[in-house]
């Protein structure tokens, strides 16, 4: 509900003041009648008033002078008065003094009906200025909050943008760092494996036995080091390449790739793939190497003398389908479960297999960059079976 | 007279690789070596020590190493095709597979662009393939063009 309109009344005459407060004697106007100027000038300061009702004739001060007390005071000044007079036409030109709108009067004998609408325009006015303020404050704390919240977003942004720059400065670091692997760090290699093989060649005969063998641990190292210079560029690659995401036909991808590597071919290997795999969004390159990892590692991690089995196949999953590796090979031993993904984990030794501890956190990047998921199962001495997953595309 | 070979190449152990790969290849093309770029740009505009045309002739083919001190081996490409257009062979022979250069070096109209082996087998094969494309059955034009291949291999 709406709270009361404050009305004051001022009339030295007590019966003129009841008269007043009968005539407008209205459950939403709070009348407060007064007798004097003085006392009129204390309930002003007590409390706000939408309208003051207000006698010109009185003594000590009258109305006219009061008024004018009223409008010098700035907490008071736009407080409307009516005021009741008896002479209509002395009192004209002191009123328009007070300019339209906050002043006007009522001539006595009173007309109930003139002064009842007369309050009623008054009291609609303090009201419609009062929802205004209302509405106003509300606006102003809106602006204020809009400013905090456009404050925050711009301090988001400046931090956003510093981010983006120190991102983009790590990746033209990385970038710079891997060029640098690819050229500088690989010309001292190509000496080591070149000279090496030049005195192999044309110095054996000055070589014993024990020699030879040493310059052929210098050439394996070399060739190793090679190696694992090639994964971390293949791993920054993967990294920083751009990945554009489009319908593989897998099967088709899968087939090519494991009739590339002589290694997988019978009678050394036998790689077979059950069914036909269906389309997937993917990365081609990515993928390419994701499933050229995992097979080569299927193919590779085989007890001495095994002959390796390697199975792939799908297994549609909802939207997505999980494709399968599964070797006959040493297995993983549950301990090193969650160490095999990560970057230059090896779980055997380089000696007994020949690795760089890079494979699988390709596999696990490309994964990552292609958004989908890997994993596996496996058990030592019982084979493994690493899977990943992907969107397949609509049919 | 054979087909001449410049080598552009800074590091000497990857020039005497080569030199040996081509030994090892059979290839008996006169080589010259230039170890920096704006060595291979006088040689190529036949100035500084470079001036005497019949001690240096212009080459036939270019193997462009691009990691170079003084002047960068894709501004030497530019640069040479800009003074000999496309008459010169110009093979680049880089550490990297940067697609960066790649794209380059081709944009500068590379003939080709091969990455420098690890080992040494693979740079005997590298430069017998080098020899049997660019030196025996490739077509060159302009001032150097020189009469049709003969059956025994290196010309």
């Amino acid at each position: 509900m709406e709270p009361h309109l404050n009305l004051l009344l001022v009339d030295d005459q007590r019966e003129n003041l009841v008269a007043l407060e009968s005539l407008l004697a209205f459950p939403d106007y709070k009348l407060t009648s007064v007798t004097s100027a003085r006392e009129a000038m204390i309930a002003l300061l007590k409390t706000e008033f939408a309208l003051i009702v207000l006698d010109v004739e009185m003594p000590e001060m009258n109305g006219i002078e009061l008024a004018r007390a009223i409008k010098e005071r700035q907490k008071t000044r736009d407080v409307p008065i009516i005021f009741l007079s008896a002479h209509h036409d002395a009192e004209g030109d002191i009123l328009s003094g007070y300019g339209a709108g906050a002043v006007d009067y009522v001539t006595k004998p009173l007309n109930a009906a003139i002064l009842r609408s007369k309050v009623a325009v008054f009291a609609e006015l303090y009201r419609k200025n009062r929802e205004l303020k209302v509405a106003n404050s509300a606006l102003q704390s809106e602006i204020a909050e809009r400013k905090l919240v456009e404050a925050a977003l711009q301090e988001a942004n400046q931090l956003k943008s510093e981010r983006t720059a120190e991102l983009n400065e790590m990746v033209q670091e990385l970038e710079a760092f891997s060029y640098s692997i690819a050229h500088d760090m690989r010309a001292p290699l190509r000496a080591m494996q070149g000279f090496s093989h030049i005195l192999r060649e044309e110095h054996a005969s000055q070589l014993d036995a024990e020699g030879s063998e040493y310059l052929r641990r210098i050439d394996s190292a070399a060739t190793r080091l090679d190696r694992l210079i090639q994964d971390v560029l293949s791993y920054t690659k993967i990294l920083r390449a751009p990945a554009p995401m489009q319908p593989l036909d897998l099967d088709h991808l899968a087939r090519d790739i494991i009739a590339t590597y002589p290694d997988w071919q019978p009678p050394r290997a036998d790689v077979f793939i059950e069914g036909t795999l269906p389309v997937v969004i993917g990365n081609e390159a990515f993928l390419t190497q994701c499933l050229s990892n995992l097979v080569g590692n299927a193919v590779k991690f085989q007890p001495k003398g095994n002959h390796p089995r390697v199975r792939i196949w799908a297994e549609p999953r909802d939207t997505e389908v999980r494709v399968w590796v599964e070797d006959n090979g040493i297995g993983i031993h549950s301990k090193n479960h969650g160490r095999i993904f990560g970057l230059f984990e090896q779980v055997n030794a380089p000696s007994e297999y020949d690795g760089t501890g890079v494979g699988l956190t390709i596999v696990r990047k490309a994964v990552e960059r292609m958004s989908g998921q890997y994993g596996f199962e496996s058990n030592l001495g019982e084979g493994s079976r690493f899977w990943l997953q992907l969107k397949r595309a609509a049919s | 007279m054979t087909k001449l070979i410049l080598l552009v190449e800074d590091d000497e152990n990857d020039v005497f690789l080569l030199t040996r790969a081509l030994k090892k290849a059979g290839i008996e093309n006169s080589l010259q070596v230039a170890d920096d770029g704006r060595q291979a740009l006088d040689y190529v505009e036949g100035c500084g020590r470079f001036s005497n045309r019949a001690e240096f002739p212009l080459p036939y083919l270019v193997l462009l190493d691009l990691k170079l001190p003084q002047v960068k081996g894709l501004d030497v490409l530019k640069r040479i095709r800009e003074l000999a257009g496309r008459s010169l062979i110009v093979v680049v022979l880089s550490a990297s597979s940067n697609e960066t250069d790649i794209a380059e070096a081709y944009r500068l109209g590379a003939n080709a662009y091969l990455c420098k082996p690890a080992n040494f087998e693979g740079l005997v094969e590298m430069v017998r393939a080098i020899n049997d494309f660019w030196l025996k059955f490739n077509l060159s034009y302009g001032v150097n063009n020189s009469p049709a291949p003969t059956a025994d291999g290196a010309l």
